[in-house]
């Protein structure tokens, strides 16, 4: 059966990232269960948990990047909440006692540079926000039981509450009426 | 010290103008900047396609007044020139699509447009422009929800694209404000590419044909908005972005979704997908008297040459085949909806009952009778509006990988074809003239080797397939099939990709 040719000749079609991740996804896989065997072998602290949620932040944050909304501030606040509880796995695994004091800088770092990308290019990125709203709240309700409940009253936890209930003051007072129906969009069940 | 800019191609035709003229564009200008009232980037890009389109009709001899007048900023609306506040729920059909597309699988089909001559970049582009606002749902985004995914709308410039990848390529809805659809053009063909999130292949025809028209409206024809053609100058109908399988769902009857697995073709399942695409070109009268002489459609006619294909693509001897139909619910329903308002119903057959097209076609007609009459179609409606109800609480965290898992098991296991038919597409008979054949292509599946699609358009009945194996097996032996009914076929196509 012949026939005529009428589509052009294509870019070479990209699949490289398919086995590239392929290969990756075996090799962690591999690691992970190796990591579990000699833990177990070896006994003591438990390290192959932290050796796996770093494979799974690569892996998540790298590799199989999000089919819907990827972008900078979505994947920030991933970054910032897979970096958070990494430290908190190393404090209660290996070697506690500074993670009250170490998490909190780390999650103020990471909101003053996602609100720095949010408010410099807000007709954008309003349609971004709503990770960077969830992580606030996060904050804010973590750091009030962390201060209220557990009497943590480090400076790091208060200056995280502050700038956390600022940053969403903030985000409410630019948005305005947009911000509810973001969440009314976001929320929906039609 | 301010930044000289570089002289443009505009700049020196500006230049070149009388007075007058120059005034006359000037004005032009300041009122197309009134209409956009969007980011710089986007403003900047819509403005640099009217100077194109300008520039084009001026090396064409078409008079500066004329230029001006077709491409006449009013001509946008107001899209532009309102932020982009609009969102749509997904209708329930389209619910899926998100849930189980993944890095390798996303549901994209194609339609397409032969013209009489090769296609103007400038003027394609313009027409989608000028389209794009009577489409509102199309100028979306897609967003994850809590519950669901929904479609945001996005106030950017649509750019249209010279033809660079597979057919049906995977289109990326990740980034901000990413569109969900592409327009394509290569030499005399003009393509639109949907992710099925958008419309089923009724609506997506619509939009094809409106921005067809349009394009030809630039190009100096007078088209006449009508036969599916929509007058782009009006405001969108409210009826046309509905869910109308909500609209329609009555009564508690069902019918499940879950179907035994289906023989499969065989041959190695290729990494690209699709790995080709081939177009059966045919007389559609002499193809609807074939069909009318055995007392068939041409839809059963073909179905029941694609189950003796399967049969030919296979090694295996017992089994059975399914081939998928989807099926147009405004044929059942009052609908304006432009959206996805399509279910399917399937055909079965036994690889051992399968002998010759007239032996199987009484069978295959009585299946195809059965399976789309309107209590089934009814039925499945109710079941897939219910199931949407039934998890639309569950977060989408627990459901996109569930979904994932159970389409991957289920949905593609289900069938060894698909059989979309489009039917005959009527045109404006100023567009027809313009207009040698269409085309529509269905994306490939996981496991499918073939999915077979067809639209008839001026007398010319267009049978595509897309494969995903390089055995030549199936499409060998339908090629066979269609000679064997007496009728003159031209074949076209795609090379191999990948090999």
């Amino acid at each position: 059966m012949d026939f005529e040719i009428i589509y052009p000749k294509i870019k070479r079609h990209s699949i490289a990232m398919l086995y590239v991740r392929y290969i990756f996804g075996l090799i962690f896989l591999a690691a992970s269960v190796i990591c579990v065997v000699v833990n177990i072998i070896l006994g003591g602290v438990a390290w192959s948990v932290i050796a796996m949620w770093g494979m799974l932040m690569v892996w998540t944050l790298v590799l199989k990047a999000p089919l819907v909304e990827r972008n900078l501030i979505s994947q920030g606040v991933k970054l910032a909440v897979m970096t958070g509880i990494l430290l908190v796995l190393i404090d209660r695994l290996i070697y506690p006692g500074w993670a009250s004091f170490v998490v909190p800088i780390v999650s103020y770092a990471a909101l003053i540079v996602l609100a720095i990308l949010f408010f410099v290019n807000v007709s954008k990125q309003r349609h971004n926000v709503m990770p960077l709203v969830i992580l606030t709240v996060l904050v804010i309700v973590g750091s009030a039981i962390a201060l209220f409940v557990f009497s943590e009253r480090s400076w790091p936890m208060i200056v995280l509450a502050v700038t956390s209930a600022v940053l969403l003051i903030a985000t409410i007072f630019t948005l305005k009426s947009r911000l509810f129906s973001e969440i009314v969009k976001r929320f929906h069940i039609k | 010290m301010a930044k000289k800019l570089r002289p443009t191609a505009f700049t020196f035709y500006t230049d070149s103008l009388p007075q007058e003229d120059r005034e006359k564009l000037t004005s032009f200008i300041r009122v197309l900047d009134r209409h956009l009232r969007i980011a710089r980037e986007a403003k900047v890009g819509i403005t640099r396609d009217f100077e194109n389109a300008i520039l084009w009709y001026s090396k064409n001899g078409v008079p500066l007044d004329a230029a001006l007048e077709r491409l006449a900023p009013a001509k946008l609306g107001g899209f532009y020139s309102r932020p982009a506040d609009d969102w749509y729920p997904l209708d329930a059909a389209a619910k899926v699509y998100p849930l189980s597309m993944s890095h390798k699988q996303m549901a994209v089909f194609r339609l397409s447009a032969y013209l009489d001559s090769d296609i103007v970049p400038e003027l394609l582009q313009m027409a989608l422009t000028f389209t794009i606002k009577r489409f509102p749902f199309f100028a979306t985004t897609i967003k994850n929800g809590v519950f669901w995914h929904y479609i945001d709308a996005a106030k950017r410039r649509f750019p249209v694209e010279p033809e660079s990848t597979v057919p049906c390529a995977d289109i990326n809805v990740s980034m901000t404000g990413s569109k969900s659809f592409r327009v394509l053009y290569f030499k005399n063909r003009v393509s639109c590419e949907f992710f099925h999130i958008l419309t089923d292949g009724t609506g997506g025809m619509v939009f094809l044909k409106s921005l067809t028209a349009e394009y030809l409206r630039l190009l100096g024809s007078d088209v006449p908005a009508e036969n599916g053609v929509l007058d782009i100058d009006e405001l969108p109908d409210a009826a046309e972005s509905t869910d109308d399988f909500s609209k329609y769902v009555s009564g508690k009857k069902t019918s499940g979704f879950v179907d035994k697995p289906a023989l499969q073709m065989g041959g190695k399942l290729s990494a690209v997908k699709p790995c080709q695409v081939i177009h059966f070109d045919m007389d559609a009268a002499a193809l609807h008297d074939a069909a009318r002489s055995r007392g068939a459609s041409v839809t059963a006619l073909v179905a029941a040459m694609m189950f003796i294909a399967c049969k030919a693509a296979t090694d295996k001897q017992h089994g059975t085949f399914h081939i998928q139909l989807p099926v147009n619910m405004r044929r059942y329903y009052e609908s304006r909806t432009l959206r996805n308002f399509s279910l399917y119903a399937n055909i079965r057959m036994s690889i051992e009952d399968i002998t010759t097209v007239d032996g199987i076609l009484p069978e295959v007609s009585r299946q195809i009778k059965e399976g789309i009459g309107d209590e089934k179609m009814q039925e499945m409606m109710n079941a897939a509006v219910k199931l949407v109800r039934s998890v639309r609480l569950v977060p989408l965290f627990i459901k996109c990988p569930v979904a994932r898992l159970i389409y991957g098991f289920l949905g593609d296991r289900a069938f060894t074809t698909t059989l979309s038919n489009l039917g005959v597409v009527e045109v404006p008979g100023e567009m027809g003239e313009h207009i040698r054949k269409m085309d529509f292509v269905l994306g490939t599946v996981a496991l499918a080797r073939a999915a077979c699609s067809m639209v008839t358009v001026n007398g010319v009945a267009t049978l595509s397939v897309a494969k995903l194996t390089t055995d030549p097996s199936f499409e060998e032996r339908l090629y066979a099939l269609l000679k064997e009914t007496g009728l003159n076929i031209r074949v076209s196509g795609s090379e191999l990709y990948g090999f």
